[in-house]
């Protein structure tokens, strides 16, 4: 989920500032307590796992923060909006995440990884297994896996940084003075000015915080952004069902839509149109006359007319075509409720596009499979549900991240109130956001061609309808703290696998204490320089790259882990082995996928999609493949030692 | 829930090595919760899957408390469902048994020091003996 470029036309630029401010202020203060608790402990346990301590609330929301990523408030609410209740559908396997993701693994994790003396996964695996191959290959998948996620995910919290402070003039300065800094240096002269900026400032924020405060940094940060999403979701539904006039009289109105039709239009001014009538803003409506009938439109761009009668450069719009939508909006532009371009914008439609599931049907946006511009078959088709199902929950189960923090829980008492709590949390905000955004469809209409904007538009919408504008601030910067909470957690565990599994363990397992302190600082803080490098010159399938990461780290790490806590005889061969074969399965799919996407003539690697047999996600076949070469591998070589099995299984 | 049962442990090797009560708990524990998750995923696959879709029939809106009937009964109502099954597995039914796990960690603590001890002064009584050896020689 890739939120696209978007501009926050109307948000006030103070708003925005005060949003971010409050926030950064926050983070660097977790930063420096976090640090201060650090000074009192043991380095490396308080650094890299909190000391084993996370209690209830810290547990809760710092599982739920880290398995939310920029992607869950942009994203998701995007794919709500264009598609509708199915999205409840899609999203369902989250009603079994907390007690799959916690559940499965949390005491036995715990519990072997105390045993242990494990910091780090890898450490955790090679004390069951009694082998350092096992930490080795390990290692090598986590850090390549999760920097591969990294970029990315730098990339989008830089635009949401950028978006967000657009309108803030202390911003448009910097900007300019960014732009004399770097147009003359090689490798970032190309980039954008404000792009780099807000790479920079996220980089500089994440970094910081991350390096200097460890762990407890990280959580203390999950916990604010996981408490300050669940109320801002809160307060965003009472707001817009509030709006709407209720559950019932918005579903009812859905049930009307039809899909509206893309399309690409070119403006062109006259002589006649003042200085700031040249730039159109997004989301503005025009209308076509036709004979009898008016066709309306809503650009979903900011349009820049050119002096004199030049044409615009084609920019997106959307036409609303339903009938029962389109005499709505029409009777609130003559009732003057709704502004639209003056006359003296000509317009031109040059190319117009229909969805291919959907068109001019009602009730797509309430029933199965959801529209779709794209897909003959619909947005969700049975069983791509099914596929999403178990994607979330064993995609949930399966990710190291959420593994660390179950070695880092205080005690089972703790593991099972958070297990309760993350239950309530993933219900309410999940339900909430498909109703909300489903109601957000009438409240904002039109914002199909960008729909990854409805989270901040939306927010702005029901925030200044309900006289609370700074509340959007609030909400649009969630996004980016999501951004941060993710990042946090895959830089720390790079850094503590490189600096307990590889130079600890494998260079000089004699270190210091005050050696390993340096070095975690300096590897974490490298760490973050090399993928904000990276981040300057991003690919551009950012998507492919982030489901790929995403995916591959459960099919790696689900199965072995497993079988490693709950099965005596399972073995480092066949644990190498499951690692192994569950990366190769998924990612033979996207090479299969890109194979198959160049014959037919694809050649962006934004638009490759991987090969899915029976439509079930690579994620499946990771694991199904993960799961064979572990027990097949495993049962042809020799059964751990007693003393192992004794240790970890034993009375 | 207090287990008040006592767990009969298995011995699943050849040599009689028995498992730990605290592992053999969490066998079960995993049981309940896959058989339950199984349960929520299959109740709303089938629902949705013949309720949700769209067809030939789908001549008006049917809904409940203001949402689409299918969304009701084959997600949100499973969802709450789920959620109490997840609070009461949670809160009642995995055992805290953090004490005798601890008191086995430490027992084999001590069996492994006592081992090691009792290893290092049968090589030092080796050693002695083969000094004692060489020098009669």
């Amino acid at each position: 989920m890739n939120p696209a470029p978007f501009v926050i036309a109307a948000l006030n630029s103070s708003d925005a500032l005060i949003a971010f401010i409050v926030y950064s202020v926050a983070v660097l203060g977790i930063a420096v307590a976090s640090h201060f608790v650090l000074s009192r402990s043991h380095f490396m346990s308080e650094y890299f796992l909190g000391s084993r301590s996370l209690g209830v609330w810290a547990l809760m929301l710092t599982f739920a923060a880290t398995s939310a990523s920029a992607g869950s408030f942009a994203g998701f609410p995007a794919l709500i909006y264009s598609h509708g209740w199915v999205l409840a559908l899609w999203i369902a396997g989250y009603m079994v995440v907390p007690i799959v993701a916690m559940g499965l693994l949390g005491k036995r994790i715990n519990r072997v990884a105390r045993q242990a003396n494990a910091i780090t996964l890898p450490e955790m695996m090679s004390a069951r297994f009694d082998s350092r191959w096992v930490s080795m290959v390990a290692t090598l998948l986590i850090v390549s896996l999760m920097l591969l996620y990294l970029i990315p995910q730098f990339k989008i919290a830089s635009i949401i940084l950028q978006e967000l402070l657009a309108e803030v003039p202390l911003w448009q300065s910097s900007v300019i003075v960014t732009e004399n800094l770097t147009s003359q240096l090689p490798l970032v002269s190309h980039a954008e000015p404000a792009y780099l900026l807000g790479l920079f400032l996220f980089s500089i924020m994440v970094i910081a915080y991350t390096s200097f405060g460890g762990f407890r940094a990280v959580v203390w940060t999950d916990m604010l952004q996981g408490a300050a999403m669940f109320f801002g979701v809160i307060v965003l539904f009472i707001l817009t069902l509030y709006q709407t006039g209720g559950l019932k009289n918005a579903t009812e109105q859905l049930w009307e839509l039809t899909p509206p039709e893309m399309v690409l239009a070119e403006f062109r001014g006259s002589d006649k149109l003042t200085e700031n009538e040249q730039l159109i803003p997004s989301e503005s409506w025009f209308v076509i006359t036709e004979k009898e009938s008016s066709r309306l439109f809503r650009t979903n761009e900011v349009v820049t007319l050119p002096t004199g009668q030049e044409a615009s450069k084609a920019a997106k719009a959307v036409e609303i075509v339903g009938e029962f939508e389109r005499k709505l909006l029409l009777q609130k532009i003559e009732d003057g409720k709704i502004q639209i371009l003056p006359n003296d914008v000509k317009i031109k439609i040059l190319k117009s596009k229909s969805y291919d599931y959907g068109a001019n049907q009602k009730g797509v946006y309430v029933m199965a499979p959801g529209p779709s511009e794209s897909d003959a078959n619909g947005f969700l088709p049975f069983t791509i549900a099914i596929s999403f199902f178990i994607f979330w929950t064993l995609g949930g189960a399966g990710q190291p991240g959420n593994k660390v923090r179950l070695m880092a829980f205080e005690n089972t008492k703790t593991l099972k109130r958070a297990m309760a709590l993350l239950t309530i949390y993933f219900g309410v905000i999940y339900l909430s956001l498909v109703v909300i955004f489903c109601c957000g469809r009438l409240l904002v209409p039109g914002l199909d061609q960008t729909p990854d904007r409805i989270m901040p538009v939306l927010s702005l919408t029901v925030a200044n309808n309900a006289g609370v504008p700074w509340l959007a601030g609030l909400l649009i910067a969630a996004p980016f703290a999501a951004a941060m909470s993710t990042v946090d957690s895959f830089m720390l565990m790079i850094s503590s696998s490189l600096v307990r599994d590889v130079y600890q363990k494998e260079i000089n397992p004699e270190v210091t204490e005050k050696t390993t302190k340096r070095l975690s600082y300096l590897c974490t803080m490298t760490v973050g320089l090399l993928v904000m490098f990276a981040a300057v010159n991003p690919p551009k399938f950012l998507q492919v790259i982030i489901v790929f990461a995403s995916g591959g780290l459960a099919s790696v790490f689900l199965v072995p882990v497993f079988l490693g806590l709950f099965w005596p005889r399972f073995n480092a061969p066949g644990a190498i082995a499951g690692m192994l074969g569950g990366f190769s399965s998924c990612m033979s799919l996207y090479v299969i996928g890109f194979i198959q996407n160049l014959m037919a003539g694809i050649t962006s690697l934004g638009d490759i999609k991987p090969y899915r047999p029976l439509e079930f996600d690579p994620l499946i076949w990771g694991i199904l493949g993960s799961i064979l070469f572990s027990i097949s591998v495993c049962l042809l070589t020799s059964p751990p030692s007693r003393e192992n099995v004794k240790k970890f299984f034993g009375k | 829930m207090t287990d008040t049962s006592e767990i009969k442990s298995n011995s699943n090797q050849p040599d009689g090595l028995q498992y730990s009560n605290p592992y053999l708990r969490s066998l079960k524990e995993l049981v309940v919760l896959v058989i339950g998750a199984a349960a929520f995923m299959v109740w709303t696959l089938v629902y949705c899957g013949n309720f949700g879709y769209a067809n030939e029939k789908t001549k008006e809106l049917s809904n409940v408390m203001g949402m689409p009937s299918w969304v009701f009964w084959g997600i949100l109502l499973p969802w709450l469902c789920a959620g109490l099954f997840s609070i009461w597995f949670a809160l009642f039914f995995i055992k805290d048994d953090d004490k005798e796990f601890n008191r086995i960690v430490s027992q084999n603590i001590a069996l492994d020091e006592t081992t090691s001890q009792n290893a290092a002064s049968k090589n030092s009584v080796s050693k002695n003996a083969a000094s004692i050896n060489e020098e009669q020689l």
